[in-house]
């Protein structure tokens, strides 16, 4: 076959299997939508209760019950799903319940630092992982690879929680180096770049320390098995440079399944910034869902359900395409 | 880990309590010592002394005394500083008193709360009431105006009134702005006087309209015509306030300035900073490094001494009228025998429960309110620990025990469920187990996640016992909680106590509205109701306060409620520079 014709088979495949996962992805989401609106609605308990909260302010049941019909509570499930559906359709996402704004602007506001945490943490779990793990296992057996291997066990051993609350204790209260939470300091001396900096430094140690050793390991077995093939044998005995066969043949090779990982990460991160935002006080996009949730604020929940979703979508879909792009077979089929 | 408004981590663990230690090894500072925990047992009365950098001497005065000292601390205070407080719940994310969405500083009440709880003027400079108790006539003040200039008038009183009762308005107290149902009819006579019409008597009128989350006032210019859900306004308020507000990130911070033309006085602060920060570790580990200046609203003795082992800080325990109470369903076939409801008061230590849950037994409650409140009356039959009597009482009332050493009697098993949710509820659930379990008892514990799925539960009417708290201000509101015609599912007396005698004093207690006559009426309430044994009274709820004195000078104790202020009188409090 001509280059040119295969370069364009390659690409047409490479189409077809996008085109795959976005509709799978749409199902997906549909099917994340029915099953959290059903969720929600059938959890005991309704927004208009949690509106008198844990304060548990009086209120008298009259007043709540026109609350509730005001909010159209008493309707069928299935036609405020229907209502909700046809709003999101068209990029609105309703009022939230406890916060009285859009959903859409809520959620805006919580992105930013909620993002920021986790795409700084993933670029350095990926960066910092995959180094550790390669020079690991090129350096096999020496005093690296054993501090390294150790040293990601410990890491995988120890709950977010309690790294981040060591983190705090021994940099925050004890050293005074970094501050304890929030995103900047408060007052007139703050808000300056390198103040919003120091405020990232222990709440994304704390996210990429644990998703970090994960990185190291996947990399480090990886790049080992595939060192002891014989291509890679062959690869040597052709004469190339050691640099040549490690970096071309074997670490292209070896990020394979390396890649694989990037779906599960993301959703290790979104989990762990609920964590790492509830120690750090930092206001993101966890802690409101988890806060929405406790307030039965339906469509707040809904919001960042179908956002998370979203997110841990795209993560699988970003690992899907980098495998296909990395994977010769999978492009020409 | 949960998040919600008033939930907490229990338990000290963390990295705490070494601190203080190691800082007085260094040098730094004194360690924390007990004794500086100021107990102000004797309620709010007394509680409201002890302002900080006046020596012990003053600090230690009687609250007659309360007004020289605030004063002293106003002329050393310098205008200036930000104070940076932390709150246990996520604040606000708009601000609308026309949905009930409104608080102390940046709106003004018509009255506020004294530490007594008595309502004294604010925006209502004097009222008179009619002969037949129908009609109040308010006087504003003259010099009140909103944070954009505009004179603060009687038509903005009246415009919020109406707005408010309005069917389509989604303000959730409308009860507070009615009479049996019927709304309060509020005319401008002048500019600065309204005319309430009201279509009965009510007692706790005035105290309803005293509550900030009640009834704020709101601009009449600025949100007439505009639809109070969705209005612009509501992330950018004006209010009338001692502060104005100047921005908020939700779940970080909101900022606060001051209002120099406030009416009342301008505040010292220029600044009133608010971090909500739920998780307790979070909030003590703030407060350790230094970033929090007054933490608020700590529940528990045991956590505020935590926070008070930070060198330069000073805890300050709060009891509040509201007390937690364990209450059993009085229409359930378990409890209907008041024998069996007593036996169970005598059968718990609740001091011991108390010591271990809240830190410090001093807080045993007596009653349904705390002994803050004027309306408190410590004279009622008290329970003792006692389970050898709760055993006999049992067994002369025919309760014998059955299989599984389970009392039992016409083929009903003393057996019932619980289903506590917050962290106190949690920590209570098996100490109670265990007591009931030595007499006979059954309680089987059905932990729930959240307020709305237990709030599900208690509503339906069948939740057989549940732990409930009362009351926040007025003693009216056990009208709500003890009347025979607020059954669930619709009204809240969730334990379905039916009293004749106490529904008729109830009804005499919202209509009557002279404080003295209305003292003896909540007395005999309160007799009958403990009398009956409707519910237990566990302890009486903290509402604490820790405050870098070294740092903050002019605090003069918030009120011990839960009125959603940070500060009795936010003008007064000063940052040392």
């Amino acid at each position: 076959m001509e280059p040119g014709v295969k370069s364009l088979l390659a690409a047409a495949a490479m189409q077809r299997l996008v085109a795959i996962r976005l509709l799978h992805s749409l199902l997906v989401l549909l099917i994340v939508s029915i099953g959290s609106f059903a969720l929600m609605r059938y959890t005991p308990g309704d927004p208009v209760a949690a509106l008198i909260g844990q304060q548990a302010r009086l209120m008298s049941p009259e007043d709540l019950a026109v609350i509730r019909r005001n909010l159209g509570l008493d309707d069928p499930v299935h036609v405020q799903y229907g209502l909700w559906l046809r709003n999101a359709l068209q990029g609105d996402l309703g009022y939230s319940l406890g916060l009285k704004r859009p959903v859409t602007g809520v959620i805006a506001e919580r992105i930013g630092p909620s993002f920021t945490l986790i795409g700084i943490s993933l670029v350095l779990s990926i960066v910092l992982g995959v180094s550790f793990g390669v020079l690991s296992a090129v350096r096999r057996n020496t005093a690296f690879d054993h501090a390294v291997t150790v040293g990601s066990f410990i890491g995988n051993s120890m709950p977010q929680v309690w790294v981040g609350l060591m983190l705090v204790f021994l940099f925050a209260i004890k050293l005074r180096w970094f501050p304890a939470g929030g995103m900047v300091t408060l007052g007139s001396s703050g808000g300056g770049l390198g103040d919003r900096l120091e405020h990232l430094v222990l709440p994304v140690t704390t996210l990429t320390l644990t998703n970090l050793v994960v990185w190291t390991r996947y990399q480090r077995a990886s790049l080992l098995e595939v060192l002891g093939q014989d291509y890679i044998r062959v690869a040597r005995a052709k004469g190339l440079g050691e640099r040549t066969v490690l970096l071309r043949h074997a670490w292209r090779n070896s990020l394979l399944s390396v890649v694989t990982l990037l779906g599960n990460s993301f959703v290790f991160l979104v989990e762990g910034a609920y964590i790492v935002e509830t120690i750090f006080s930092w206001p993101g996009l966890g802690r409101l869902g988890v806060e929405a949730i406790l307030k039965r604020d339906y469509p707040l929940v809904m919001g960042v359900a179908i956002l998370s979703s979203l997110f841990i979508i795209s993560g699988n879909l970003l690992a899907d395409l980098a495998y296909g792009a990395l994977n010769p077979r999978l492009r020409s089929r | 880990m949960t998040t919600t408004d008033d939930d907490r981590e229990a338990g000290p663990t963390g990295p705490r309590g070494r601190l203080g230690r190691d800082l007085t090894d260094a040098g730094l500072g004194p360690a924390f010592d007990r004794r500086q925990v100021i107990r102000l047992a004797g309620g709010l009365g007394a509680a409201l002394m002890a302002v900080p950098g006046l020596g012990s001497g003053a600090a230690q005065a009687a609250g007659g005394n309360r007004m020289a000292a605030v004063y002293a601390a106003i002329q050393e205070g310098q205008p200036g500083g930000t104070l940076i407080a932390a709150i246990p719940f996520d604040l606000w994310s708009i601000y609308n008193p026309l949905i009930g969405q409104s608080d102390a500083f940046i709106f003004d009440q018509l009255w506020r709360f004294d530490p007594n709880l008595v309502p004294i003027p604010r925006l209502a400079e004097s009222y008179e009431v009619s002969e037949d108790r129908t009609v109040y006539t308010i006087r504003l003040v003259q010099n009140a105006t909103w944070h954009d200039g505009q004179p603060l008038t009687a038509h903005d009183v009246v415009f919020t009134w109406q707005t408010m009762l309005k069917p389509d308005v989604n303000f959730p107290y409308k009860f507070a702005l009615q009479v049996n149902g019927q709304d309060i009819q509020a005319e401008a006579v002048d500019d600065h006087t309204v005319k309430l019409t009201l279509p009965a008597p009510s007692a706790a009128l005035i105290a309803h309209l005293t509550a900030p989350w009640i009834f704020s006032v709101a601009p009449k210019h600025l949100l007439e015509g505009e639809d109070p859900e969705t209005s612009s306004f509501n992330t950018q308020p004006i209010g009338s306030g001692p502060f104005k507000f100047e921005e908020q990130v939700d779940g970080d911070h909101q900022t606060l300035v001051r209002y120099d033309a406030y009416f009342g006085g301008a505040p010292l602060l220029d600044e009133l900073i608010t971090r909500p920060i739920t998780d307790l570790q979070a909030r003590l580990a703030a407060f350790q490094a230094g970033e929090i200046d007054v933490n608020t609203r700590e529940e528990d003795v045991i956590a505020t001494e935590q926070f008070a082992a930070t060198e330069g800080s000073t805890p300050y325990i709060l009891p509040t009228p509201y007390v937690q109470q364990f209450t059993m369903n009085n229409a359930d076939p378990v409890f209907a025998d008041p024998i069996v409801r007593k036996a169970i008061a005598h059968a718990l230590d609740r001091a011991a429960m108390v010591r271990t849950v809240v830190g410090d037994e001093t807080y045993v409650a007596l009653s349904v309110m705390g002994p803050g409140h004027w309306a408190y009356n410590p004279d009622v039959p008290a329970y003792e620990f006692d389970p050898e009597k709760a055993k006999s009482m049992l067994d002369q009332a025919g309760w014998a025990v059955g299989s599984g050493s389970i009392r039992e009697k016409d083929g009903v098993r003393l057996s019932f469920v619980n289903q506590p949710w917050r962290d106190f509820e949690r920590n209570y659930a098996p100490l109670i187990q265990q007591y009931l379990k030595a007499v006979g008892i059954e309680m089987k514990i059905e932990t729930v996640p959240d307020y709305a799925t237990v709030q599900e539960i208690r509503q339906s009417g069948k939740a057989q016992s549940l732990f409930f708290g009362s009351i926040d201000y007025e003693p009216g509101e056990l009208h709500q909680y003890f009347h025979s015609s607020q059954m669930p599912p619709t009204g809240l007396n969730l334990w379905q106590y039916s009293n004749s005698e106490v529904d008729q004093l109830l009804e005499e207690g919202n209509q009557e509205i002279d404080v003295e006559k209305r003292k003896p009426i909540y007395a005999r309430i309160q007799e009958l109701i403990l009398g009956e044994c409707a519910t237990i009274p566990l302890h009486v709820h903290l509402n604490n306060v820790i405050v870098r004195t070294d740092r903050v000078g002019g605090y003069p104790e918030p009120t011990g409620n839960w009125l959603g202020v940070l500060l009795a009188a936010p003008t007064q409090v000063y940052k040392k520079q």
